[in-house]
């Protein structure tokens, strides 16, 4: 057992989280408020080397593992939730399964890139007769003289907008492959922005392909493996979104004590207040719990360990205890709490979609629920 | 980070469980309908080396560290030890043994800890009084010194292992004056002039662990019997005693928990209604779901205070947290047990009934959650000082 980090990890997480507090928070309302793609802080968090850290050294990255992962996201999102979706969506989804599971060709043309910040890759996953239901693809792929053409629509696609690789599953001929297809290929158009409840600068639009050819080392895995291999970058994005929550209760938390400890009520300063004292404490130990259990489950998935249930049981308490403790911030907050744009109101909002994006509760409930009646 | 534990440990740990399964799990049913004290399996733990479990060698422990000892106690809950049987340990073997052990001078742990060790004798602690709980500054129980004695005279409430117990940890007021600092800890053997117990209290749960009031009447206690230094009593032993007890106490209730879930799991396969088990209904699953992830998040608070203790770094937070959240966890996981077993859960004769009462000790004892929280509220805030005029 160990609960701690190394010295250089610490050292690296101090670094993000001085960049984070300075730099980044300051400027996570306007990314909410202006539904915009947090690119100046990926770029900053590039040259820090945040998109590199979990890459292999062989491609350009330091390669550290899932655990210190997910404390860096958690990092930067208790700065800014949307920047923390969004280069996580990228590292953890895109990156993670790219390294895992396609050619060394493919590997070598993206992990750099990636590693570097250059280019910023989007899962899209859903469309719109199917969201968790994964064995569904209405998207095709049809092999055609050593290339694949692709038809279809994928929606809610985090990164979209921005994205330099998009990871698509698709239907080739009885069964699901994946691809990942570079953006600026002819045939790929994105579509505007949703306009979402929360987390709006990790931008979400429709993906449509249309007679879309790419080569066929953009294959990822074998062909009609494609289900195993989306599972894994589930697996990867439900770590990510998790640590997403953290993140927000984090930030729920400073907001709650420093507004406790200064304002005064009745002449005592709000802290001194046993149901507002309570209050936060239970945002603290919560999230505590629901850190260690997306430590562990990071830690588990580097380690390659049956851990897909393990990971959505982190992802259900992360992304149901930020819903609760975003509630509870507002409740310490009152009346400042609930104006828009502040950010008690903002993680409110953000925090809900953590429980929805990956798969929501019910899902997350019904993996770790088969997997126990299966042992 | 690492989250595994050694090959040693869990060898132990599946022994513990094999063990309890086999000797312990077919004794509880009859003792706990009975509400008795279970002397049988109490000589088992015994012999199979858990009364001795964190103390040295040379006392004749087995000097297993913090986070396998709590590795023990879970399996031994994990494998069908009553809550009650465990609780027995906890006060014999952490609240009493520990201060010794860790407080006391060699002559006392010759004397005392061996005893403990062997289970010859079984250890209690007094704390709590009719009037007092967590309030310390309210103890009423005094030590006054008299030649080679010190005389107590008051009470205390709530003591496991009272009516069995024949040594007890006693804390006792010896200068009122000086506020903690006033206060002191005695080794009080229950043939001392001036001991008696009162009756055997009837309780909700835990109902294979005896509990009962101390009292004491001009009880007659030699000097060489104080535990450390005059004063030092409440500072010292709480220090020493809470974070074990916050750790290796509390990991039975783990054990139980798991336990429930178990259960649970089970009785889900195995119930049919509307031509299906019943855990093919979402209704179930979820439940069973939510009680996983409160098992496994209790579960890495208890691993890592032990963890952090078995390094050497203060727990104090982290010990108040695994409380907290095990305890009000333990609630919603027996609740969720008792619904899945539905009308039979209700019955006397399945472990989850036993478990939906027991477990609610978790939020009082040592403690109530909202002491818990009022610990950990003071050291995650820290208020600014009102600023004149308003």
């Amino acid at each position: 057992m160990d609960f701690k980090l190394n010295a250089q990890q610490e050292e690296f997480l101090k670094k993000i989280k001085k960049v984070c507090m300075e730099e980044i928070a300051p400027g996570a309302s306007e990314i909410d408020s202006g539904n915009k793609f947090p690119s100046e802080n990926l770029s900053r968090l590039a040259s820090e080397g945040l998109q590199a850290s979990m890459i292999a050294g062989e491609f350009g990255g330091a390669g550290n593992d899932l655990a210190l992962g997910v404390h860096a996201i958690e990092v930067v999102s208790r700065a800014c939730p949307s920047t923390g979706m969004a280069v996580g969506t990228s590292m953890f989804c895109i990156g993670k399964t790219i390294e895992t599971h396609a050619t060394a060709e493919l590997k070598k043309d993206i992990l750099p890139e990636l590693a570097k910040g250059s280019i910023i890759g989007a899962p899209a996953v859903s469309e719109k007769e199917s969201g968790s239901d994964i064995s569904y693809a209405g998207t095709t792929a049809e092999k055609k003289n050593g290339a694949y053409i692709i038809n279809g629509t994928k929606i809610c696609v985090i990164n979209a907008t921005e994205s330099g690789i998009i990871l698509v599953p698709a239907k080739t001929g009885d069964s699901i492959s994946l691809f990942c297809v570079d953006s600026k290929t002819p045939g790929v158009k994105t579509g505007d922005p949703y306009k979402t409840l929360g987390l709006r600068g990790a931008c979400a639009c429709d993906v449509i392909f249309d007679n879309c050819e790419i080569p066929e080392k953009c294959l990822v895995g074998a062909e009609g493996e494609g289900m195993k291999i989306i599972n894994d970058a589930l697996d990867f994005l439900r770590l990510c979104i998790a640590a997403v929550a953290n993140g927000i209760s984090g930030a729920a938390f400073d907001i709650s004590k420093d507004f406790s400890e200064n304002e005064q009520a009745f002449g005592k300063p709000l802290a001194t207040r046993q149901p507002i004292a309570f209050r936060i404490t239970d945002i603290f130990v919560e999230t505590d719990i629901a850190r260690m259990l997306t430590y562990q489950a990071a830690w588990k998935k580097s380690q390659n360990m049956n851990s897909a249930s393990f990971i959505a049981l982190s992802k259900l308490c992360a992304s149901e205890t930020a819903v609760r403790n975003t509630n509870r911030a507002i409740n310490v907050l009152g009346g400042a709490g609930i104006v828009q744009n502040c950010a008690a109101e903002r993680l409110y909002r953000d925090a809900k979609l953590t429980e929805v994006l990956g798969g929501d509760s019910d899902l997350m409930r019904g993996i770790v629920a088969e997997d126990l009646l299966d042992e | 980070m690492e989250f595994t534990i050694t090959d040693e440990q869990s060898a132990f740990r599946k022994s513990v469980l094999n063990f309890s399964k086999k000797e312990i799990e077919p004794m509880m049913e009859e003792y706990e309908k009975k509400s008795e004290f279970c002397r049988p399996a109490w000589n088992k733990l015994a012999e199979f080396g858990i009364m001795g479990l964190p103390f040295p060698e040379e006392y004749g422990g087995a000097g297993a560290g913090v986070l396998t000892t709590c590795l023990g106690m879970e399996a031994l809950a994990e494998g069908g030890a009553s809550e009650g049987l465990t609780l027995s340990w906890g006060a014999h073997s952490i609240l009493c043994g520990i201060p010794i052990w860790l407080l006391g001078t060699e002559e006392q742990r010759q004397k005392y800890l061996t005893k403990l060790i062997s289970a010859e004798w079984i250890g209690g602690f007094g704390l709590t009084e009719p009037n007092a709980g967590s309030d310390a500054a309210s103890l009423k129980t005094t030590a006054v010194k008299k030649g080679d004695k010190y005389i107590l005279n008051g009470s205390k409430m709530f003591i496991t292992n009272g009516p069995i117990g024949n040594v007890f940890v006693v804390i006792a007021v010896t200068n009122k004056d000086a506020g903690h600092f006033g206060i002191s800890a005695f080794i009080v053997e229950s043939e001392f002039p001036g001991f008696s117990v009162g009756k055997e209290l009837d309780k909700m749960g835990h109902r294979t662990s005896t509990t009962s009031e101390l009292i004491f009447e001009d009880c007659e206690v030699p000097a060489e019997n104080l535990i450390g230094q005059e004063g030092m009593g409440f500072v010292m032993v709480g220090k020493t005693t809470l974070e074990w007890e916050r750790t290796c106490l509390l990991a039975a209730g783990i054990g139980s928990i798991q336990h429930a879930l178990d259960e649970s799991v089970r009785y889900s396969q195995e119930r049919h209604q509307f031509n299906r088990p019943i855990c093919k209904f979402p209704a179930i699953q979820h439940k069973l779901a939510d009680m996983k992830m409160l098992v496994e998040g209790s579960r890495m608070a208890l691993y890592r205070a032990a963890w952090m203790k078995d390094q050497g770094i203060p727990a104090m937070l982290e010990a108040s947290i695994c409380k907290l959240f095990m305890s009000e966890s333990g609630l919603k996981i027996c609740d969720n047990a008792v619904q899945i077993h539905g009308g039979y859960g209700y019955m006397r004769e399945y472990p989850v009934e036993r478990h939906y009462r027991d477990t609610k000790l978790g939020t009082i004892g040592a403690g109530t959650s909202e002491v818990q929280r009022q610990i950990i509220s003071k050291m995650i805030l820290n208020p600014k000082k009102a600023k004149g005029g308003k």
